[in-house]
């Protein structure tokens, strides 16, 4: 055999042997599981241009495996494995982490919210209490007003009711001067009555019957007024009555009244006094004194009203009780 | 000898420059591969791993340990194939870390604004802390 083709038998068989061996290293269905889950990563737009290295680096564990021998091949695997899972978990890493940057953002976002709430409520919680203030405020000046209002009636009620007793003061002065006027009227008529028609001495005397006695009652007018003398017809009329009181032995009590005008110490004093004047009288004309109780009773146990100048004296009387 | 001529001792020359440059060819630096798999895994251990991370992780040191059991037997070839493993199994032990870790994360912030909504809906004004 020529050297020449020594040489070319040589190159053909390493020629055989690379290509058998390149045979043996075809594309086999682990690569093309493990070639596929890459190109899946590499279509996901959600994972595109992350993980590179790792990417990388299983791209070259599939071609390791590729070329790798057949008692190489389980390790090759092995490892093209591993870097694809590798890849595909650090490339999925890489949305994980911008979900949870999200999540911080959207906590951050929720506590902002209750921030705003927080101080929201803050917010009305004071314009509550500034609107209660001044609720209270204007309730604390309604007080006042209210206050200074009742004061002021009440000032001015005092007022209306000092003018009031001041007229009613004025009223009874005017009352006590017509009284006062009215008894000196009937005085006045009593007097001009007496001096124009002296009145007859029976009529002096009012003689009633009360409980089985006799009462004879000597009219006011039988007296000067204000004074206890007798006027000379109410002698008569006792002259008259003594005589027929010396028919009997019984007891003749004579009790003297008066009106109410005046105070009551000078009516018990008058009312006395004229009652013994009839008294006196009555002894003159020879009845004895033993027979004569006499009292003053002044404006007690009146006959009629006080209110008119008529009343008035039918009050002013003296009553003589034949027991 | 002839150059040219075929003869059983050029055939063995032949051989065995071709064994000699084919192995000089496959030949990988063997301490690199342990140190760069050593380094991974030391990386993956000092993360606190739970479930299938840590089983990766066991799995890349067991591997770790294969490797330079076959240097110690002057098995240079297992060693770099079981070396290279253990390097990938402890990258996907980290990137198993790192994944699940953040697929915690998610769900507990995720339960953690629905619970904040749900205090903001029960007391509309009132604070969610």
């Amino acid at each position: 055999m020529k050297p020449a083709s020594f040489m070319a038998w040589i190159l053909l068989g390493f020629t055989l042997f690379v290509g058998l061996a390149q045979a043996e290293r075809l594309p086999d269905a682990d690569i093309v599981r493990l070639e596929t889950q890459l190109q899946q990563l590499d279509a996901d737009p959600a994972l595109a241009g992350v993980a590179g290295l790792e990417r990388l680096l299983a791209r070259q564990s599939i071609q390791v495996l590729a070329k790798a021998r057949t008692r190489d091949r389980p390790y090759a695997l092995r490892i093209a494995e591993l870097r694809v899972e590798t890849a595909r978990l650090m490339a999925e890493a890489v949305p994980l982490a911008e979900q949870s940057r999200t999540l911080d953002q959207e906590r951050d976002a929720i506590l902002l919210e209750a921030s705003r709430r927080d101080a929201e409520r803050a917010r009305r919680e004071s314009e509550l209490l500034r609107l209660q203030t001044v609720a209270r405020e204007e309730e604390a000046e309604r007080n006042a007003v209210t206050g200074r209002r009742q004061q002021e009636k009440a000032a001015l009620e005092a007022e209306a009711a000092k003018q009031e007793a001041e007229h009613l003061r004025k009223l009874a002065e005017a009352r006590e001067l017509e009284a006062d006027l009215a008894r000196k009227e009937a005085e006045l008529a009593s007097q001009i009555s007496a001096d124009s028609e002296p009145p007859a001495a029976t009529a002096l005397l009012d003689k009633q019957t009360r409980a089985g006695k006799t009462v004879y009652t000597l009219a006011g007018s039988a007296f000067a007024s204000g004074k206890p003398s007798l006027s000379p017809i109410a002698r008569d009329a006792l002259g008259k009555l003594a005589a027929q009181l010396k028919h009997s032995k019984g007891k003749v009590r004579i009790e003297g009244y008066t009106d109410s005008q005046g105070n009551d110490v000078a009516n018990q004093k008058l009312s006395l006094e004229r009652a013994m004047a009839v008294r006196t009288t009555l002894m003159r004309w020879g009845i004895a004194a033993s027979r004569l109780p006499t009292s003053g009773q002044g404006e007690d146990k009146p006959v009629s009203g006080n209110g008119t100048a008529a009343g008035r004296a039918r009050n002013r009387r003296v009553e003589i009780t034949v027991e | 000898m002839r150059l040219m001529t075929l003869s059983w001792t050029k055939i063995h020359l032949a051989s065995g420059l071709l064994a000699f440059s084919t192995g000089l060819l496959a030949a990988e630096p063997l301490d690199g591969r342990m140190a760069d798999a050593q380094a991974a895994i030391e990386r993956a251990a000092q993360l606190p791993m739970r479930g299938n991370s840590v089983e990766m992780r066991n799995e890349a040191q067991r591997l770790l340990a294969l490797a330079r059991e076959s240097a110690l037997a002057r098995k240079g070839k297992d060693a770099i194939l079981h070396a290279n493993e253990a390097g990938a199994a402890a990258e996907l032990a980290v990137a198993r870390y790192r994944y699940n870790l953040l697929r915690y994360e998610i769900e507990n912030k995720t339960s953690r604004n629905t619970q904040l909504r749900r205090r903001m809906l029960v007391l509309p004004e009132g604070n969610t802390r």
